[in-house]
């Protein structure tokens, strides 16, 4: 007969590894900047440019993130948005060198060691690898940064990374689908085990919103618009002897075609850029929020049909589309009027790969559900086998499904404050000092411009409940851009 | 027998265990110490597929020799060409500070006794002749040291150019060759014509796995 001690002491050791399940199914992750930066983008409270930036900066000023991919993204595009170019420029640089990949296969011993991590656990337990598409946006907004910091050599070095990461990302991405297609992630004869009952669940609702685009589409015309205006109206007659000008004007319409985006005011630029002594004004407009990703969840009532089995199931992600203004801009002189057109769609260029990933996704879940719920149940018997406590083979039982629930979860790491579109038009300077911005909803806005320049027009409005942001740059490029204060005018 | 047989398959499997340094083979012949006779194949296990010191160095070199060859390169009336240095433009994708390669040249240039740089025009325009000219309209100065108007001399020569980049990679996608390709012109002022151009190119071979820079 066992002593009063030693029953206190098996009772212990039993709270103790229950307490412990529950503690490590306990132990949430505080917000992420990615979930204050969404939750304040999608919320009612406008929380401005600027504020958005400081999230990335510590009490001293200095730029403060944790130096992962993820993050670094979010804040060069939050401190792009602000137009802090330099703390930009920076936090870009630290995202591009973990996106300095061209390669898409797993051949080292610690891609394998990833690869198993985030089969057993979930893909968040891994660092954020980063898309192809990604790596386009980087230099994209590098070049914009250079521009507007003034820096012509810095720029021209941005502008050719871009043109050789778009002209390897159809390649890479190519080679990406087809490395995914001779991995077989299967279950073996356990999948018989949930694959039914999961069958009847809509698994491919994660892609509904995902619009299906064409390889093409992983550049971004907006960067061969851009490249063709830097090299047309550079100080610099390396670059305007250069043929790039042109090849940039044609991948541009292409790009934009493919996305069925009209090709209208590509046409106009290039007939404006063979007019070497008329001045120009360059309108890019980053409109609304771009895409997302959600989670979605399907949990499989396993206990009724097993008592060993409390909990079973997984979680996909679920692109979320971005979403635009109702912003519908013209840009008017005292001569001219013209609209500005859709020239880029983010949804469609961030879609790609992720359409591309999603069936191994729901594969690999399937193996990670079917994995956690034979290790739940092996748990479960051994307890029971331990113990005669009904009690505590309860609470272990209720432990243990709760901490599978909190292992399964789906990777919703995104870089959410990309803009929904790129809108472009271009104008003759008019050389009175300034333009009107009109909306079709009858708003108007002065913007002043230099005359007898070259001007670029940078714009972002994220939604309605934020300001429209505007700067200006001259080109050629002769010192830093120009933070201009829009207002609405009389009417 | 059987310490025989593993004794050979040991060699065989050592033998086909190359060293991979992950090395990039380059065409300068400068890098990694190799032979310079060996000018097409060198491996290095120190080079990249960035544009390195020792490249420009080449590039500056070979140049520099090939303008000293030119009978360009020697003033008819005697005495040394003034000469301007002009923009030499980085059109590639690694982030190079041009000045070490047109510091290595002007000196170079400057070595061979043929030539002699302004600070008054181009890329090496330097504000203070205008600072100090500034000086002839102070009381504090005694006018008789301040240097004067109309003593700047004007250059003769510009010599301009560029560095440029092609990148090729393989069929299987294994293997990129980036082309760092130099190229630098020599104008006449006076006339316009350009007396001198030379087009330089080192090649880069290595791994497709990253990019170039």
């Amino acid at each position: 007969m066992q002593s009063i001690k030693t029953i206190q002491l098996q009772w212990v050791n039993k709270l103790f590894v229950v307490s412990a399940l529950f503690l490590l199914v306990g132990c949430a992750s505080a917000p992420t900047k990615q979930d204050r930066l969404q939750e304040a983008f999608q919320g009612n409270a406008a929380m401005s440019y600027d504020e958005a930036a400081n999230l990335f900066t510590n009490n001293g000023g200095g730029i403060d993130f944790n130096g992962k991919l993820d993050e670094a993204l979010l804040a060069g595009k939050a401190f792009h948005d602000a137009g802090r170019w330099q703390e930009s420029y920076d936090a870009f640089e630290v995202a591009s060198g973990y996106l300095i990949w061209k390669a898409d296969k797993i051949d080292t011993l610690a891609e394998v060691g990833s690869v198993i991590k985030r089969t057993l656990l979930s893909d968040t337990a891994d660092d954020y690898r980063g898309n192809i598409y990604e790596g386009v946006l980087i230099d994209y907004y590098q070049a914009l940064n250079s521009i507007f910091l003034g820096d012509e050599a810095t720029a021209r070095v941005h502008f050719n990374r871009l043109d050789l990461r778009q002209s390897n990302a159809e390649t890479q991405f190519t080679q990406f689908v087809n490395a995914l297609n001779r991995v077989d992630v299967e279950a073996g004869g356990n999948k018989q085990i949930l694959n039914s009952t999961l069958q009847e669940n809509n698994l491919s609702q994660g892609l509904a919103s995902a619009p299906q685009a064409s390889p093409l589409e992983i550049r971004i015309a907006a960067a061969d618009v851009l490249g063709a205006i830097f090299r047309s109206r550079s100080g610099n007659a390396f670059d305007k002897k250069s043929y790039k000008t042109a090849n940039h004007l044609t991948l541009a319409k292409r790009i934009a075609s493919a996305q069925n985006l009209g090709t209208q005011t590509i046409n106009e630029l290039e007939q404006a850029l063979n007019k070497a002594d008329q001045n120009l004004i360059f309108v890019f407009y980053e409109d609304g929020r771009g895409p997302s990703i959600e989670e979605f969840r399907v949990d499989l009532p396993v206990f009724l049909v097993s008592n060993d089995v409390l909990y079973s199931g997984i979680a996909l992600p679920k692109f979320k589309r971005g979403v635009s203004t109702s912003n519908k801009f013209s840009v008017k002189s005292d001569t001219a009027e013209t609209d500005l057109q859709q020239i880029s769609n983010v949804n469609r260029m961030a879609s790609l790969e992720f359409r591309a990933t999603y069936q191994k996704k729901v594969n690999k879940e399937v193996l990670s559900a079917i994995i956690k719920t034979i290790a739940q149940a092996a748990a479960n018997q051994a307890a029971e086998q331990s113990s005669d406590d009904v009690l505590f083979t309860t609470l272990f039982k209720v432990a243990t499904g709760a901490l599978q629930y909190s292992l399964t979860n789906a990777d919703t790491r995104h870089w959410v404050n990309l803009p929904d579109q790129i809108q472009f038009a271009v104008i003759n300077n008019p050389n009175d000092g300034f333009v009107t911005l009109q909306n079709k909803s009858n708003e108007a806005y002065r913007i002043d411009i230099a005359p007898h320049k070259d001007v670029i027009l940078y714009l972002r409005s994220a939604d309605a409940n934020r300001e429209l942001a505007g700067y200006t740059q001259q080109l050629p490029l002769n010192g830093p851009g120009e933070r201009i204060t829009i207002s609405p005018t009389a009417n | 027998m059987k310490n025989t047989i593993l004794l050979i398959i040991g060699i065989i499997v050592l033998a086909g265990c190359t060293a991979t340094t992950g090395g990039v083979t380059t065409t300068n012949p400068l890098a990694g110490g190799a032979p310079k006779q060996n000018i097409n194949q060198n491996k290095s296990d120190f080079a990249s597929l960035a544009i390195e010191l020792i490249d420009i160095e080449y590039a500056v070199v070979k140049a520099v020799e090939d303008f000293l060859d030119e009978t360009n390169s020697i003033k008819p009336e005697g005495g040394r060409w003034v000469t301007q240095l002009s923009q030499i433009t980085n059109d590639t994708p690694v982030n190079l500070d041009v000045r070490t390669l047109t510091e290595q040249l002007k000196r170079k240039l400057r070595r061979s006794g043929r030539f002699i740089f302004t600070a008054a025009t181009g890329d090496s325009q330097t504000s203070t002749l205008s600072d100090q000219r500034a000086l002839s309209e102070s009381d504090l100065f005694d006018q008789s040291t301040v240097a004067g108007s109309g003593t700047v001399i004007a250059p003769e020569l510009s010599i301009e150019g560029g560095i440029l980049t092609n990148i090729v990679t393989s069929t299987n996608q294994k293997k990129q060759r980036v082309s760092y390709i130099f190229a630098l012109s020599v104008i006449d002022i006076d006339t316009g014509l350009i007396i001198f151009d030379s087009y330089n190119e080192i090649k880069k071979t290595g791994s497709n796995q990253n990019f170039s820079w």
